[in-house]
């Protein structure tokens, strides 16, 4: 079980204050730098906060207030369509509501957005047996049996794919409509809190280990939701990766979330100074000098870039 | 422990977590102080204790050096992306007892320098912080001025602990300058933060910009001119209040002012010191009523004290 220490709460301020480390806290904000009210974690203001809105759904599921839940992570979903974590929630709620052709739906889409979830896989799964679909519950078993002989029991997930694979395997073997587990896990795996996968995630960046990095990202955001910082960072870790078109998903997601947030605003202009168009990367630097009151280093950096093709540290 | 408590648990930990960054405290310094601490931090400092130099030239670069001390943009990744200058960690060129950055500090006036948070290049995966140095202090890093040690220290911290672009040579001298003139006879008196102080920080600022634009560097003028805009920034926090508006406006008027002479740097363009000059002389069309409003701003100790306990 995991325990959240006081030194786990402060590394998860350090990630507020960056987040840059920056990326993360539950304004969503952006990459550090004020706009005019310096705050955790980055200073922009959203339009619309997703991050506290996922908190508030994760604070409405926990308390048995499921219709509240199932509005919070509605609203989530229609500014971050892409979340793995809300829609797994979303199927959650779903099925404490009774709901589980409903909850399936929001399954499927968690496990398609992040494959590697495997509490979404498992609860997909025991709904296709609940809802008559044995053959795919199945197939999604024989997906998991596989991928845990491949892990061999040595991967950080092994715990969660035998979890996974037991409770299918018996729900497989009752009828129908009767689910053996009625409360699917809120754990998002067997791994860290938040505050530590996405302050972890930043040290990587910087060690350039940016496959591990992305890893500790998506634990990150199955804890904090769809929040900016987090969402930047995944993009970041792609575009370092040579994945421009994920990256870009990525920060436009962010920047749907926070429109002026300033680490995405960056880090989207240096995609574009990466892919040659300039006239992009001038567009969001005029953006940056427009909302950086009183400078930020987010507009000095995209400068940087846009005249050298590189940043301070490249 | 059965699985419905550990869920419950798991959701406490996650609510925990997702408030636990929530800062509604204009003041970005505070982020970074220890929070028993933050009102005496926010309300005075050491003296500076940095006499200035009497001859001309010494003293451009001193304020060279003094005015990069005091810029976020002067270092580079996580730490400017916070808001971080050396001024954080040696308060008014001192040492500051108060800093607590989560993460990285121990105890108050401790830091782990060779963190992969704030480094790419001084990372050692130990959580080791140290007692931030009182800079009036000397220490192992000679200062002696004919063997450059200091000068190649303090550009190890600005590109490696810190991951900052190379200094322009100008402001890496004048920022050994500035620490050569620390100490060593200082006393330990404070002084309060006023806002006059940090209206001549800007002021400072943008002069040194000029001598470092006539000196031909126009990277170290731009800096310069940056740390004026966050000296800016740093009155407009304490500003915060719903009736100081209008000193607001004037403060973000004067910024924009300064954007434009930093955009006129870019464009090297040939009027540089004029705009600076004007922008000096233009602030006397603003700084009264922000002197007029300070007691009703978070310089106030007793207002300060009351916003913190919110």
């Amino acid at each position: 079980m995991m325990t959240i220490s006081a030194r786990s709460a402060s590394l998860y301020l350090a990630a507020s204050l960056g987040l840059a480390i920056v990326p993360a806290a539950s304004t969503a904000s952006g990459g550090g730098g004020g706009e005019s009210m310096p705050s955790a974690p980055s200073q922009s203001a959203p339009t619309y906060d997703a991050a506290a809105e996922y908190k508030a759904g994760v604070a409405a599921l926990g308390a048995g207030h499921f219709e509240d839940a199932k509005r919070n992570f509605d609203h989530v979903l229609a500014v971050a369509p892409r979340t793995a974590a809300a829609n797994y929630l979303a199927g959650v709620t779903r099925e404490a509501l009774k709901d589980v052709k409903g909850a399936l739906r929001y399954f499927e889409k968690a496990v398609k957005y992040d494959d590697t979830m495997i509490m979404a896989h498992k609860e997909y799964a025991l709904g296709l047996v609940a809802v008559g679909k044995p053959d795919k519950a199945q197939a999604e078993l024989q997906l998991l049996r596989d991928r845990s002989a491949k892990c061999a029991d040595t991967c950080p997930e092994a715990g969660d794919l035998r979890e996974a694979i037991t409770a299918i395997s018996a729900q497989l073997g009752t009828a129908p409509q009767s689910r053996i587990d009625t409360m699917p896990d809120l754990l998002f795996g067997s791994g860290r809190a938040g505050d530590e996968n996405y302050l972890k995630a930043v040290a990587l960046i910087n060690e350039h280990r940016y496959e591990d990095a992305l890893r500790s990202l998506e634990q990150a955001e199955r804890i904090l939701g769809p929040h900016p910082d987090v969402l930047t960072y995944i993009g970041f870790a792609n575009r370092k990766l040579k994945r421009y078109d994920i990256a870009e998903r990525y920060y436009r997601e962010a920047l749907r979330i926070a429109p002026h947030h300033r680490g995405a605003t960056e880090y989207y202009g240096e995609l574009m100074v990466e892919r040659g168009d300039l006239a992009g990367a001038r567009q969001k630097l005029a953006a940056l000098d427009r909302t950086c009151a009183f400078g930020c280093f987010e507009a000095e950096e995209l400068r940087r870039w846009i005249e050298t093709g590189h940043g301070s540290s490249s | 422990m059965d699985r419905n408590r550990a869920r419950l648990l798991l959701l406490g930990s996650i609510l925990l977590l997702l408030g636990a960054g929530q800062a509604g405290f204009p003041i970005r310094a505070a982020q970074w102080l220890a929070p028993e601490h933050r009102l005496q931090a926010l309300s005075t400092r050491p003296n500076e204790c940095a006499p200035i130099p009497s001859q001309p030239a010494d003293r451009d670069a001193f304020e060279v050096g003094r005015a990069a001390f005091r810029s976020p943009l002067l270092l580079g990744g996580q730490a400017a992306r916070a808001g971080l200058s050396c001024e954080s960690c040696h308060s008014n060129g001192r040492r500051n007892e108060h800093f607590k950055f989560p993460g990285l500090s121990g105890s108050p006036g401790t830091a782990d320098v060779t963190s992969s948070i704030m480094s790419s290049h001084r990372g050692n995966d130990i959580f080791d912080p140290r007692t931030i140095p009182d800079l009036a202090i000397p220490a192992k890093v000679s200062r002696d001025p004919s063997g450059f040690a200091l000068e190649h220290f303090i550009r190890g911290l600005i590109v490696e602990e810190f991951d900052g672009a190379e200094p322009p040579p100008l402001v890496l001298d004048g920022l050994a300058r500035y620490v050569r003139s620390i100490g060593p006879s200082c006393e330990n008196a404070k002084e309060p933060i006023r806002l006059s102080a940090m209206l001549d920080d800007s002021r400072r600022a943008t002069m040194a910009a000029e001598y470092a634009w006539r000196q031909k560097d126009p990277a170290a003028a731009r800096l310069l001119v940056s740390g004026a805009r966050s000296a800016l920034g740093r009155i407009n926090e304490r500003y915060s209040a719903e009736g100081l508006a209008g000193d607001r406006k004037r403060l973000r008027a004067a910024d924009l002012g300064l954007l434009a002479i930093e955009q006129a740097i870019d464009r090297r363009d040939g009027d540089i010191p004029q705009r600076l000059a004007g922008w000096r002389a233009g602030m006397a069309s603003w700084d009264a009523a922000l002197l007029r409003d300070e007691r009703r701003s978070l310089f106030d100790k007793g207002l300060l004290a009351r916003a913190l306990d919110k």
